[in-house]
């Protein structure tokens, strides 16, 4: 068994915290799991990216064209990540949309989903901002987007969904696991009324 | 008791997932070290920052020390006098300690002193990529190479074990991808730390004038022959066999490139794994090179082991060709695509890399910047309006931390930057050579302790007419918000003197001192155009731009409120967005808007808006 998972985003969003939440539930599960970060200088609002590896791996980083997954929260950096991904491999991406200050073109949103529906992926996009407007708090959106992933079954068959909330409930506390509940339905709907984008190759 | 006290002093048998750092703390603890030094730096931070949070449980030193070089003293005499310790910084700050590392090896140690250094290939964090296995040959000290957190916590009490059972120091090179990946990692037992030493009067062996250090010379080549045969037979090096001819000596984290590399081939070789790259361990090589036709070596960085390879191959009259940096290269991390591409020539065969969707649409890029509220930002602003002011262009030489990050546009002030302390230094030279623009020194808070009060005084000393802009906000913020000794805070978080920039400066002999909050713009253009009259008129001028780190601020909820815009009111000019680049502020419908979850109520949009339209939320 072996999936690869990346996490994408700005330095801020929380992105060490999430991918240690499910190092932490494979440790307890007792699988193999190995977790790359960004530390330093580039955690300064500027790209972020960690790697996840479980199960039979060595390595700590991932090849791209290689992830399983790749969990983005926020939508530029999820077009820059996406070339991680493998051919019909999942692109969760939040809606949140922070284009770098000061630049003079930058695609809009509409272009980003544009050039994603092109790709043979399958993709899940969260409207993470509801949510932030929902509980008036923007430091969540890793959370929503944790448990958004939770709902994808090749997941939670591996770590099951009650390990990871209970991990949320005891290291960030009540609004994170509201937050990571709520990640978790929207997608579970989003999943069971097909509110998917799926490319013909690929099969759902 | 905190996440990092249950991870570090988890009980025996457990499995916790931990940060590689983490696990290097962890085994220096289960050795019961006494004394832990650093000056922060990334990929190095947390190992003394998680030994910090745990050093009045365990009643030991922790210290974040001015400098590696200091770090590096008093970490080095605890084992003199007994007490196991270490010290950690990262590749570039051992340059900072390398003084006393040449001679730690003469003199040796009476307790385990391991030396870690942890580089950063690739330069995420830094100013560039040496590889400190060098300083290992250079300065007749072994070093150790974990491959994974595991590993790191494993040869951090062995390299304190192997410390203080020969008298030597020992170094553990660890690397980006080993500091900062988390893994599992068994805790093995606690044992009780000795943090008390004795020092009895032994000239002969602690003081190398030249007739005592002619003798250690002699006794160190001794040492380091026996050290060759000691490091053959640890366990960690481990010689996986198979059929193959093909020999692969992997290094550190070329250890787990090779076996992902291998697997994703469907291949078999011989693999050396090796966690003493320095000095090579021949015997064990001599073991491994039966029935080979070829040797790849995969390490990360420089041909370290491939060099005393090839070396040692020569002296034995064994003809077998050695491969590495010439089909891996030198340049970068490792990764599973790169070492794969090496084995796979290896056995002659042809493997592609996954294929990668082209996108029509390229991401623009999003570089670190300054975070919304920054000090710095504040202080640039003015220091940009001072200059205009004067119809001057000055050399902005720049330095270490956040404040590289003025290198970008709005405001391009950081002309040169080269190590920690080299914009005081440089501005020296430039003072005397470039005589027709005046230089501008800006350095932060603890980067002028760690090395900018020398060339301070060198300016003083030596007529070199500038301005030293100090960016005071409060912490270390690169890496992470550790104190510093104008913080008045220890490591432990415990108070002590707290020492004034200003008063170093006074004492020193600046001709001219100004303090301002950056926050207060019209105050701080007043300063900064003081200052440079003083110094375009021969004289050195000391400014002080002193606001808290706002990220610091955030934590210690000191921010009280956020600003908005005025949407009637602005008139959409941009201003606010084109000179201060701030995240908080987005462009929507022509017009800026500030992100509430963004912004930290600095306040300077409100202040250079020409029309009043940026105002306090509260104020609603």
């Amino acid at each position: 068994m072996k999936i690869e998972i990346v996490f994408s985003g700005i330095g801020g969003q929380g992105i060490i915290t999430m991918s240690s939440i499910i190092g932490v539930a494979c440790t307890k599960l007792g699988i193999n799991v190995i977790t790359a970060e960004t530390h330093g200088m580039a955690q300064r609002m500027g790209s972020v990216e960690v790697f996840v590896r479980i199960g039979d791996v060595y390595a700590p980083l991932i090849m791209p064209g290689a992830a399983d997954f790749v969990v983005a929260l926020e939508m530029i950096e999820g077009l820059r990540t996406v070339r991680y991904l493998k051919k019909c491999g999942w692109l969760v991406i939040s809606n949140l949309y922070l284009p770098p200050p000061e630049l003079s073109s930058v695609p809009t949103r509409s272009d980003i989903l544009n050039t994603l529906n092109q790709l043979p992926i399958k993709m899940l996009q969260i409207d993470v901002e509801s949510i932030i407007e929902k509980l008036k708090d923007s430091r969540i959106s890793n959370t929503v987007m944790l448990g958004a992933l939770m709902a994808i079954d090749e997941i939670s068959k591996i770590i099951p969904m009650n390990i990871v909330e209970d991990i949320i409930d005891q290291v960030l506390g009540d609004i994170n696991r509201e937050a990571f509940l709520m990640g978790y339905t929207q997608a579970l709907e989003k999943l069971n009324k097909k509110d998917v984008a799926i490319a013909n190759v690929c099969t759902f | 008791m905190s996440k990092v006290e249950k991870r570090l002093l988890g009980e025996e048998t457990l499995t916790i997932f931990m940060l590689g750092n983490e696990a290097i703390a962890r085994g220096a603890i289960e050795y019961g070290i006494g004394v832990a030094t650093a000056y922060p730096g990334t990929p190095s931070s947390e190992i003394v920052g998680a030994l910090a949070e745990v050093a009045k449980d365990l009643d030991i030193h922790v210290e974040w020390s001015v400098n590696e070089k200091t770090a590096f003293e008093v970490a080095y005499a605890a084992a003199m006098s007994g007490v196991p310790s270490v010290t950690a910084m990262k590749h570039v700050g051992l340059n900072v300690a390398s003084d006393p590392l040449m001679t730690s090896a003469y003199t040796g140690v009476k307790a385990g002193f391991l030396i870690i250094t942890a580089d950063d290939p690739y330069m995420h964090s830094s100013q560039n990529e040496q590889d400190n296995r060098w300083y290992g040959i250079h300065a007749y000290i072994p070093v150790l190479e974990p491959s994974d957190p595991q590993n790191a916590k494993d040869l951090t009490y062995l390299g304190l074990q192997l410390s203080e059972t020969y008298g030597h120091p020992f170094i553990l090179r660890s690397v980006t991808r080993v500091s900062h990946t988390r893994a599992p990692v068994k805790l093995g037992a606690i044992r009780s730390p000795r943090s008390t030493g004795v020092f009895p009067r032994e000239p002969i062996k602690w003081a190398v004038i030249p007739v005592h250090a002619r003798k250690m010379k002699l006794k160190l080549i001794e040492k380091w022959n026996l050290l060759k045969e000691v490091l053959a037979d640890i366990p960690y090096n481990k010689f996986e066999d198979t059929d193959s001819s093909l020999l692969i000596v992997a290094s550190g984290i070329g250890y787990p490139y090779v076996k992902e590399a291998l697997k994703l081939l469907n291949k078999e070789a011989k693999v050396l794994k090796l966690v003493t790259p320095v000095p090579l361990p021949i015997k064990l090589i001599e073991k491994a090179i039966k029935n080979i036709e070829k040797i790849l070596v995969v390490e990360e960085t420089d041909p370290v082991v491939e060099i005393q390879l090839k070396a040692a191959l020569l002296d034995m009259g064994v003809n077998i060709k050695v491969y590495g940096e010439n089909i891996i290269g030198r340049v970068g991390e490792l990764t599973t695509d790169r070492v794969a591409h090496a084995i796979a020539k290896m056995f002659g065969i042809s493997w592609s890399p996954p294929s990668i969707f082209s996108l029509n649409l390229e991401p623009p890029p999003r570089s670190p910047i300054l975070c919304p509220g920054c000090p710095h930002r504040a202080t640039f602003y003015a220091l940009k309006l001072a200059t205009k002011k004067l119809g001057i262009d000055p050399i902005y030489s720049g330095d270490i931390g956040c404040y590289s990050l003025g290198i970008a546009p709005p405001f391009n002030v950081q002309d040169v930057i080269i190590e920690m302390g080299g914009s005081i230094g440089l501005a020296n030279g430039f003072a005397h050579t470039v005589r027709d623009r005046l230089t501008i020194a800006i350095i932060g808070d603890s980067t002028f302790f760690h090395a900018g009060i020398p060339p301070m005084i060198n300016a003083i000393y030596n007529s070199a007419p500038m301005v030293i802009l100090l960016l005071d906000n409060e912490t270390t913020g690169m890496t992470g918000f550790q104190p510093h000794p104008g913080t008045g805070i220890t490591a432990k978080g415990e108070k002590t003197k707290k020492i004034y920039v200003e008063e170093l400066a006074k004492a020193a002999g600046v001709d001219y001192v100004g303090i301002f909050d950056p926050y207060n713009i019209k105050k701080a253009v007043e300063i900064i155009v003081e200052g440079i009259k003083v110094a375009m008129n021969g004289g050195i001028a000391f400014l002080v731009a002193r606001r808290m780190c706002s990220l610091l601020a955030q934590r210690l909820m000191l921010l009280k409120h956020i600003y908005r815009i005025d949407g009637e009111r602005c008139t959409g000019c941009q201003l606010c967005v084109k000179t201060l680049s701030c995240p908080a502020i987005v462009i929507k419908d022509e017009k800026p808007h500030i992100l509430e979850s963004l912004c930290r109520g600095c306040g300077i949009c409100a202040e250079i808006c020409p029309v009043k339209a940026v105002v306090k939320k509260s104020e609603d």
